[in-house]
């Protein structure tokens, strides 16, 4: 019997394990029981490791999570920043837009200080290609009205004449340049004058011809046209005296005067047609309110 | 002693595995640790062992998932000693051979699961859910048993190491 049953042995004890659970199970199916001791030690058992295992997956998962949303917010920083370019630009159009309207009104107002001068607004399109000369070029020519000779103006003061015409464009001598020559009177005396450019490049600024040694002038005084002639009207603001120089003797003095307008930054002019009334002229004093630039405010 | 070295580390890896498929939502695709455990050691033990390593694999799997008594225990010893009995005529090795087995165990196990809870108890859960994710299952299975047999190997070769005595003349 003992030898029968060392025989069968394995078949038995294998047969033995896989009847008696499922006569368990047969017995009760339906059965879900509580946990006995030892069903509470695996657990015990598992639980920590279970712990350990689903922390580590949460991190890493939190981590991807993050690294996604990293990546994603790679992708929206990108997007931002392509729109911030987008509205950069744009507010730089719009920034140039102001300004431009800015100068456009100044030119307005000025067009409003003479009613009865005729003008023609006109856009610098291009500036002396050498250095030697001061000249630029409007966009109207002889079909818009201009001639040569025409005074060029802005708002802060004389800009140049015509010196050169076509159909569609003129080229306008600055009045720094050498061959330019203008009459201007003090405007607190009234002293008059003639200045011409002094054609340094340094200085871009203007000296006076047959000022009178006797004349009241200071540094600091405005020189503005004085109406003589047919090509400016009277008023228009021309520089500024920065200094005086009087010879030990002769008939003149010699001032240095610094141009009223900035003519690094023209943009947009207004062209003063010959032939205009001559009782029309600018109040003096009306072109050398400050302008204010880029927006900043001015300061009183 | 050996054999229940097995029976922990199998008990271990279902642990962390029924962790991490805890988080992923998609438990039934995760490969069956205990399935993969009785098959190497269905391919390694005696059958005693082989049923009993079943039996305890299986007593603990059924305690976890809440089974009735019985259910996971004779089910595993069932495929425990049906994979020992069938890898012995087809003498296969290697780690392949290891992960065809390894699904091939989680096929008969999960599939005898489902025919005794269904004659038992007239249905069975999940039903359409199970059968889906059989063959599927296995694949994972399959897959990780073939990725993991140099590690237990290497666990196995510690467990019991080859002995090589001195030849007497």
């Amino acid at each position: 019997m003992f030898n029968l049953f060392y025989r069968y042995r394995d078949p038995l004890v294998v047969l033995l394990l896989f009847v008696l659970p499922l006569a368990a199970y047969l017995s009760d199916p339906h059965s879900v029981r509580n946990h006995n001791f030892v069903d509470r030690a695996s657990a015990t058992a598992a639980t920590p490791m279970q712990w350990l295992t689903v922390a580590v997956v949460d991190t890493l998962t939190r981590s991807w999570r993050r690294y996604v949303a990293l990546a994603g917010a790679a992708e929206e920083n990108e997007r931002l920043r392509a729109e911030v370019a987008a509205l950069k630009e744009e507010l730089g159009e719009l920034k140039e837009d102001r300004l431009e309207n800015e100068r456009l009104h100044l030119l307005v107002e000025l067009k409003e200080r003479a009613p009865n001068v005729p003008m023609i607004a006109a856009r610098v399109i291009s500036t002396a290609p050498t250095p030697l000369f001061r000249a630029l070029r409007i966009n109207k020519g002889s079909r818009h009205g201009v001639q040569v000779g025409s005074a060029v103006v802005v708002h802060d003061g004389v800009v140049g004449r015509v010196a050169a015409l076509s159909a569609f464009s003129s080229d306008v001598m600055l009045i720094v340049d050498t061959n330019s020559s203008i009459d201007v009177l003090v405007q607190r005396t009234r002293a008059r004058a003639r200045v011409r450019g002094e054609g340094g490049d340094a200085g871009m600024s203007l000296v006076s011809e047959h000022l009178a040694r006797t004349a009241d002038v200071e540094p600091g005084d405005v020189l503005v046209t004085s109406g003589t002639g047919e090509t400016f009207p009277k008023g228009l603001a021309v520089g500024t005296v920065l200094a005086l120089t009087r010879g030990a003797f002769g008939l003149y003095q010699h001032a240095r005067a610094e141009p009223s307008v900035d003519f690094s930054r023209l943009e947009e002019v207004m062209v003063i047609p010959l032939g205009f009334p001559k009782d029309a002229g600018f109040a003096a004093g009306d072109l050398l309110a400050p302008t204010a630039t880029d927006g900043e405010a001015t300061p009183p | 002693m050996k054999t229940a070295a097995w029976v922990g580390i199998g008990f271990v890896a279902m642990a962390v595995w029924s962790a991490v498929g805890s988080r992923a939502g998609a438990t039934h695709l995760f490969p069956d640790a205990v399935a993969i455990t009785v098959a190497f050691v269905a391919l390694r033990r005696e059958p005693i062992p082989t049923a009993a390593a079943a039996l305890a694999l299986g007593y603990l799997a059924g305690r976890q998932a809440l089974a009735p008594v019985g259910a996971h225990e004779a089910t595993l010893v069932l495929c425990a000693v049906g994979v020992y009995m069938i890898s012995g005529r087809l003498a296969g090795s290697g780690a392949l051979f290891f992960g065809v087995v390894a699904g091939a165990t989680q096929i008969a196990y999960h599939g005898t699961l489902f025919l005794l809870s269904y004659a038992a108890q007239g249905n069975a859960g999940f039903t359409s859910l199970a059968t889906a994710l059989l063959l599927p299952g296995a694949l994972v299975t399959g897959l990780v048993a073939v990725l993991s047999y140099p590690v237990m190997m290497r666990i196995e070769r510690r467990l019991m190491p080859e002995v090589h005595e001195e030849l007497s003349w």
